[in-house]
Protein backbone atom coordinates (compact mmCIF):
# COMPACT_ATOMS: atom_id res chain seq x y z
CA UNK A 1 0.00 0.00 0.00
CA UNK A 2 2.73 2.43 0.92
CA UNK A 3 5.02 1.59 -1.94
CA UNK A 4 2.62 2.34 -4.83
CA UNK A 5 1.65 5.54 -3.07
CA UNK A 6 5.27 6.61 -2.80
CA UNK A 7 5.98 5.63 -6.37
CA UNK A 8 3.05 7.54 -7.80
CA UNK A 9 3.79 10.60 -5.70
CA UNK A 10 7.46 10.70 -6.64
CA UNK A 11 6.83 10.03 -10.30
CA UNK A 12 4.03 12.60 -10.56
CA UNK A 13 6.19 15.26 -8.95
CA UNK A 14 9.13 14.26 -11.15
CA UNK A 15 7.11 14.60 -14.34
CA UNK A 16 5.65 17.93 -13.25
CA UNK A 17 9.10 19.21 -12.34
CA UNK A 18 10.52 18.17 -15.70
CA UNK A 19 7.67 19.89 -17.54
CA UNK A 20 8.25 22.98 -15.44
CA UNK A 21 11.94 22.99 -16.36
CA UNK A 22 11.03 23.45 -20.01
CA UNK A 23 8.24 25.95 -19.61
CA UNK A 24 9.63 28.14 -16.86
CA UNK A 25 9.81 31.83 -17.54
CA UNK A 26 13.24 32.48 -16.12
CA UNK A 27 16.31 30.24 -16.30
CA UNK A 28 16.75 30.39 -12.53
CA UNK A 29 13.34 28.78 -12.07
CA UNK A 30 14.31 26.08 -14.57
CA UNK A 31 17.40 25.14 -12.58
CA UNK A 32 15.47 25.09 -9.31
CA UNK A 33 12.83 22.83 -10.81
CA UNK A 34 15.61 20.58 -12.08
CA UNK A 35 16.94 20.32 -8.52
CA UNK A 36 13.45 19.35 -7.41
CA UNK A 37 13.37 16.69 -10.13
CA UNK A 38 16.69 15.32 -8.88
CA UNK A 39 15.32 15.02 -5.35
CA UNK A 40 12.30 13.11 -6.61
CA UNK A 41 14.57 10.83 -8.59
CA UNK A 42 16.53 10.17 -5.41
CA UNK A 43 13.24 9.13 -3.82
CA UNK A 44 12.59 6.75 -6.72
CA UNK A 45 16.06 5.29 -6.34
CA UNK A 46 15.34 4.69 -2.66
CA UNK A 47 12.28 2.68 -3.63
CA UNK A 48 14.48 0.42 -5.75
CA UNK A 49 17.00 -0.46 -3.04
CA UNK A 50 19.65 1.87 -4.45
CA UNK A 51 20.33 3.96 -1.37
CA UNK A 52 23.92 4.73 -2.26
CA UNK A 53 22.91 6.02 -5.65
CA UNK A 54 20.15 8.13 -4.14
CA UNK A 55 22.58 9.79 -1.75
CA UNK A 56 25.17 10.15 -4.50
CA UNK A 57 22.60 11.88 -6.64
CA UNK A 58 21.71 14.29 -3.87
CA UNK A 59 25.24 15.02 -2.73
CA UNK A 60 27.12 15.03 -6.01
CA UNK A 61 24.56 15.83 -8.65
CA UNK A 62 22.49 18.37 -6.73
CA UNK A 63 25.16 19.56 -4.34
CA UNK A 64 27.88 20.14 -6.91
CA UNK A 65 26.57 20.10 -10.45
CA UNK A 66 23.25 21.85 -9.93
CA UNK A 67 24.89 24.46 -7.72
CA UNK A 68 27.39 25.06 -10.52
CA UNK A 69 24.42 25.50 -12.83
CA UNK A 70 22.94 28.03 -10.44
CA UNK A 71 26.13 30.04 -10.34
CA UNK A 72 26.45 30.05 -14.10
CA UNK A 73 22.80 31.03 -14.55
CA UNK A 74 23.33 33.88 -12.13
CA UNK A 75 26.39 35.02 -14.05
CA UNK A 76 24.64 34.85 -17.39
CA UNK A 77 21.67 37.09 -16.76
CA UNK A 78 19.78 37.28 -20.01
CA UNK A 79 17.12 39.88 -19.62
CA UNK A 80 14.80 39.33 -22.51
CA UNK A 81 12.51 36.32 -22.51
CA UNK A 82 12.28 34.13 -25.50
CA UNK A 83 8.69 33.28 -26.33
CA UNK A 84 8.31 30.02 -28.13
CA UNK A 85 5.15 28.79 -29.74
CA UNK A 86 4.22 25.25 -28.84
CA UNK A 87 1.80 24.48 -31.65
CA UNK A 88 3.70 25.16 -34.87
CA UNK A 89 3.70 22.95 -37.91
CA UNK A 90 7.20 21.71 -37.16
CA UNK A 91 6.20 20.63 -33.70
CA UNK A 92 3.22 18.74 -35.07
CA UNK A 93 5.52 16.20 -36.71
CA UNK A 94 7.49 15.95 -33.47
CA UNK A 95 4.38 15.30 -31.38
CA UNK A 96 3.19 12.60 -33.77
CA UNK A 97 6.55 10.86 -33.76
CA UNK A 98 6.80 10.96 -29.98
CA UNK A 99 3.27 9.64 -29.61
CA UNK A 100 4.05 6.78 -31.97
CA UNK A 101 7.23 5.97 -30.04
CA UNK A 102 5.49 6.01 -26.67
CA UNK A 103 2.70 3.72 -27.91
CA UNK A 104 5.29 1.43 -29.47
CA UNK A 105 7.27 1.17 -26.24
CA UNK A 106 4.08 0.42 -24.38
CA UNK A 107 3.01 -2.33 -26.78
CA UNK A 108 6.39 -4.04 -26.89
CA UNK A 109 6.86 -3.81 -23.17
CA UNK A 110 3.43 -5.28 -22.57
CA UNK A 111 4.18 -8.12 -24.96
CA UNK A 112 7.64 -8.81 -23.60
CA UNK A 113 6.95 -8.49 -19.92
CA UNK A 114 3.41 -9.81 -19.91
CA UNK A 115 1.58 -6.89 -18.44
CA UNK A 116 2.03 -4.51 -15.57
CA UNK A 117 2.17 -7.03 -12.75
CA UNK A 118 5.60 -8.44 -13.43
CA UNK A 119 7.20 -11.06 -11.24
CA UNK A 120 10.67 -10.49 -9.93
CA UNK A 121 13.32 -12.46 -11.77
CA UNK A 122 15.75 -14.76 -9.97
CA UNK A 123 18.00 -12.39 -8.16
CA UNK A 124 21.72 -12.97 -8.01
CA UNK A 125 22.76 -11.99 -4.52
CA UNK A 126 26.33 -11.75 -3.42
CA UNK A 127 27.12 -12.85 0.10
CA UNK A 128 27.51 -9.37 1.51
CA UNK A 129 26.35 -7.53 4.59
CA UNK A 130 25.20 -4.30 3.03
CA UNK A 131 25.31 -2.26 -0.12
CA UNK A 132 28.68 -0.67 0.33
CA UNK A 133 30.26 -4.07 0.87
CA UNK A 134 28.67 -5.22 -2.35
CA UNK A 135 29.78 -2.09 -4.15
CA UNK A 136 33.35 -2.57 -3.01
CA UNK A 137 33.42 -6.20 -4.07
CA UNK A 138 32.00 -5.53 -7.51
CA UNK A 139 33.42 -2.16 -8.41
CA UNK A 140 37.01 -2.83 -7.48
CA UNK A 141 37.02 -6.44 -8.58
CA UNK A 142 35.23 -6.59 -11.91
CA UNK A 143 35.25 -2.98 -13.01
CA UNK A 144 38.57 -1.62 -11.85
CA UNK A 145 39.50 -0.52 -15.36
CA UNK A 146 36.35 1.52 -15.83
CA UNK A 147 36.89 3.03 -12.39
CA UNK A 148 40.39 4.21 -13.30
CA UNK A 149 39.16 5.56 -16.63
CA UNK A 150 36.43 7.47 -14.81
CA UNK A 151 39.09 9.02 -12.61
CA UNK A 152 41.02 10.03 -15.69
CA UNK A 153 37.91 11.59 -17.20
CA UNK A 154 37.38 13.63 -14.06
CA UNK A 155 41.00 14.77 -14.07
CA UNK A 156 40.82 15.85 -17.69
CA UNK A 157 37.55 17.69 -17.05
CA UNK A 158 39.05 19.49 -14.07
CA UNK A 159 42.12 20.55 -16.04
CA UNK A 160 39.92 21.62 -18.92
CA UNK A 161 37.66 23.71 -16.71
CA UNK A 162 40.61 25.47 -15.09
CA UNK A 163 42.37 26.10 -18.40
CA UNK A 164 39.20 27.44 -19.99
CA UNK A 165 38.75 29.94 -17.21
CA UNK A 166 42.13 31.61 -17.73
CA UNK A 167 41.82 34.91 -19.53
CA UNK A 168 44.28 37.61 -20.34
CA UNK A 169 43.29 39.67 -17.33
CA UNK A 170 43.50 36.79 -14.87
CA UNK A 171 46.89 35.58 -16.03
CA UNK A 172 48.60 38.35 -17.98
CA UNK A 173 51.45 37.05 -20.02
CA UNK A 174 54.73 38.37 -18.76
CA UNK A 175 56.62 38.46 -22.01
CA UNK A 176 59.35 40.89 -22.87
CA UNK A 177 58.91 43.22 -25.80
CA UNK A 178 62.50 43.84 -26.91
CA UNK A 179 61.52 46.56 -29.39
CA UNK A 180 59.81 48.59 -26.66
CA UNK A 181 62.74 48.09 -24.39
CA UNK A 182 65.15 49.35 -27.03
CA UNK A 183 63.01 52.36 -27.87
CA UNK A 184 63.13 53.80 -24.36
CA UNK A 185 64.45 57.35 -24.28
CA UNK A 186 66.25 59.15 -21.53
CA UNK A 187 63.36 61.54 -20.92
CA UNK A 188 60.82 58.88 -20.04
CA UNK A 189 63.11 56.76 -17.89
CA UNK A 190 65.12 59.11 -15.66
CA UNK A 191 63.92 62.13 -13.69
CA UNK A 192 66.17 64.44 -11.72
CA UNK A 193 64.61 65.60 -8.47
CA UNK A 194 65.88 68.16 -6.05
CA UNK A 195 65.62 66.81 -2.51
CA UNK A 196 65.56 68.96 0.65
CA UNK A 197 67.53 67.88 3.69
CA UNK A 198 65.88 64.98 5.55
CA UNK A 199 62.82 65.12 3.35
CA UNK A 200 63.00 62.10 1.06
CA UNK A 201 61.06 61.44 -2.09
CA UNK A 202 57.47 60.15 -2.05
CA UNK B 1 -1.14 -3.56 -7.65
CA UNK B 2 2.57 -3.99 -7.06
CA UNK B 3 4.97 -1.71 -8.77
CA UNK B 4 6.77 -3.80 -11.38
CA UNK B 5 9.44 -3.12 -13.93
CA UNK B 6 7.04 -1.75 -16.50
CA UNK B 7 6.00 1.12 -14.25
CA UNK B 8 9.57 2.32 -14.01
CA UNK B 9 10.12 1.83 -17.73
CA UNK B 10 7.08 3.94 -18.55
CA UNK B 11 8.24 6.63 -16.13
CA UNK B 12 11.70 6.61 -17.68
CA UNK B 13 10.31 6.90 -21.20
CA UNK B 14 7.99 9.74 -20.20
CA UNK B 15 10.86 11.71 -18.69
CA UNK B 16 13.00 10.93 -21.75
CA UNK B 17 10.39 12.33 -24.08
CA UNK B 18 9.91 15.39 -21.91
CA UNK B 19 13.62 16.00 -22.28
CA UNK B 20 13.40 15.59 -26.08
CA UNK B 21 10.50 18.04 -26.13
CA UNK B 22 12.63 20.47 -24.22
CA UNK B 23 15.42 20.10 -26.76
CA UNK B 24 13.07 20.88 -29.59
CA UNK B 25 11.11 23.70 -28.01
CA UNK B 26 13.93 25.58 -26.30
CA UNK B 27 16.29 25.77 -29.18
CA UNK B 28 17.15 29.40 -28.72
CA UNK B 29 18.60 29.42 -25.24
CA UNK B 30 21.73 27.45 -24.47
CA UNK B 31 20.96 26.99 -20.78
CA UNK B 32 17.62 25.38 -21.58
CA UNK B 33 19.32 23.05 -24.03
CA UNK B 34 21.79 21.87 -21.40
CA UNK B 35 18.97 21.40 -18.87
CA UNK B 36 17.01 19.28 -21.35
CA UNK B 37 20.06 17.07 -21.92
CA UNK B 38 20.28 16.68 -18.15
CA UNK B 39 16.67 15.54 -18.00
CA UNK B 40 17.38 12.91 -20.68
CA UNK B 41 20.38 11.62 -18.72
CA UNK B 42 18.20 11.46 -15.60
CA UNK B 43 15.67 9.30 -17.44
CA UNK B 44 18.40 6.91 -18.52
CA UNK B 45 19.62 6.63 -14.93
CA UNK B 46 16.12 5.73 -13.73
CA UNK B 47 15.96 3.04 -16.41
CA UNK B 48 19.29 1.52 -15.39
CA UNK B 49 18.40 1.40 -11.72
CA UNK B 50 15.00 -0.15 -12.52
CA UNK B 51 16.63 -2.97 -14.44
CA UNK B 52 19.28 -3.41 -11.76
CA UNK B 53 16.51 -3.88 -9.23
CA UNK B 54 14.63 -6.26 -11.51
CA UNK B 55 17.52 -8.63 -12.11
CA UNK B 56 19.05 -8.17 -8.67
CA UNK B 57 22.27 -7.49 -10.52
CA UNK B 58 24.75 -4.86 -9.61
CA UNK B 59 26.01 -3.74 -12.96
CA UNK B 60 23.10 -1.36 -13.47
CA UNK B 61 23.85 0.68 -10.40
CA UNK B 62 27.57 0.78 -11.14
CA UNK B 63 26.85 2.03 -14.62
CA UNK B 64 24.74 4.79 -13.12
CA UNK B 65 27.77 5.82 -11.05
CA UNK B 66 29.83 6.20 -14.18
CA UNK B 67 27.05 8.01 -16.01
CA UNK B 68 26.92 10.50 -13.16
CA UNK B 69 30.68 10.93 -13.33
CA UNK B 70 30.76 11.60 -17.05
CA UNK B 71 27.73 13.86 -16.92
CA UNK B 72 29.18 15.95 -14.11
CA UNK B 73 32.50 16.45 -15.90
CA UNK B 74 30.75 17.30 -19.16
CA UNK B 75 28.56 19.90 -17.45
CA UNK B 76 31.57 21.48 -15.79
CA UNK B 77 33.47 21.96 -19.04
CA UNK B 78 30.41 23.11 -20.99
CA UNK B 79 29.44 25.68 -18.36
CA UNK B 80 32.92 27.14 -18.11
CA UNK B 81 33.08 27.49 -21.88
CA UNK B 82 29.64 29.11 -21.82
CA UNK B 83 30.69 31.65 -19.20
CA UNK B 84 33.79 32.56 -21.17
CA UNK B 85 31.77 32.96 -24.32
CA UNK B 86 29.22 35.10 -22.56
CA UNK B 87 31.97 37.40 -21.32
CA UNK B 88 32.87 38.16 -24.91
CA UNK B 89 29.49 38.23 -26.55
CA UNK B 90 26.97 39.12 -23.80
CA UNK B 91 24.25 36.96 -25.27
CA UNK B 92 23.15 33.35 -24.88
CA UNK B 93 20.86 33.15 -27.84
CA UNK B 94 21.90 30.45 -30.27
CA UNK B 95 21.33 32.74 -33.26
CA UNK B 96 24.22 34.94 -32.17
CA UNK B 97 26.67 32.05 -32.13
CA UNK B 98 27.75 32.64 -35.70
CA UNK B 99 31.39 33.52 -35.31
CA UNK B 100 32.51 30.56 -37.37
CA UNK B 101 30.08 31.22 -40.16
CA UNK B 102 31.93 31.70 -43.43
Amino acid sequence: MIEPLMFYMFSALLILACIAVIFAKKPMYSVLFLIFAFFNTAGIFLLQKAEFLAMTLVIVYVGAVAVLFLFVVMLINNRKDYQFKIFTKYNLVLFTLVLVMVVEIYIYAMKGLGGFATPVANPIFLDTKNFVHNLGLTLYDDYYYVFIVAGLILTVAMIGAVVLSLTDTVTPSKQQDVFLQNMRSKEESVVLKKVEDEQGIN
Amino acid sequence: MDIGLLHYMVLSSIVLFIGIFGLFLNRKSIISLILSVEIIILAININFVAFANYWGDFKGQIFVLFTLTVSASEIAVVLVALVQYFNKKSSVWVDDLSNLKG
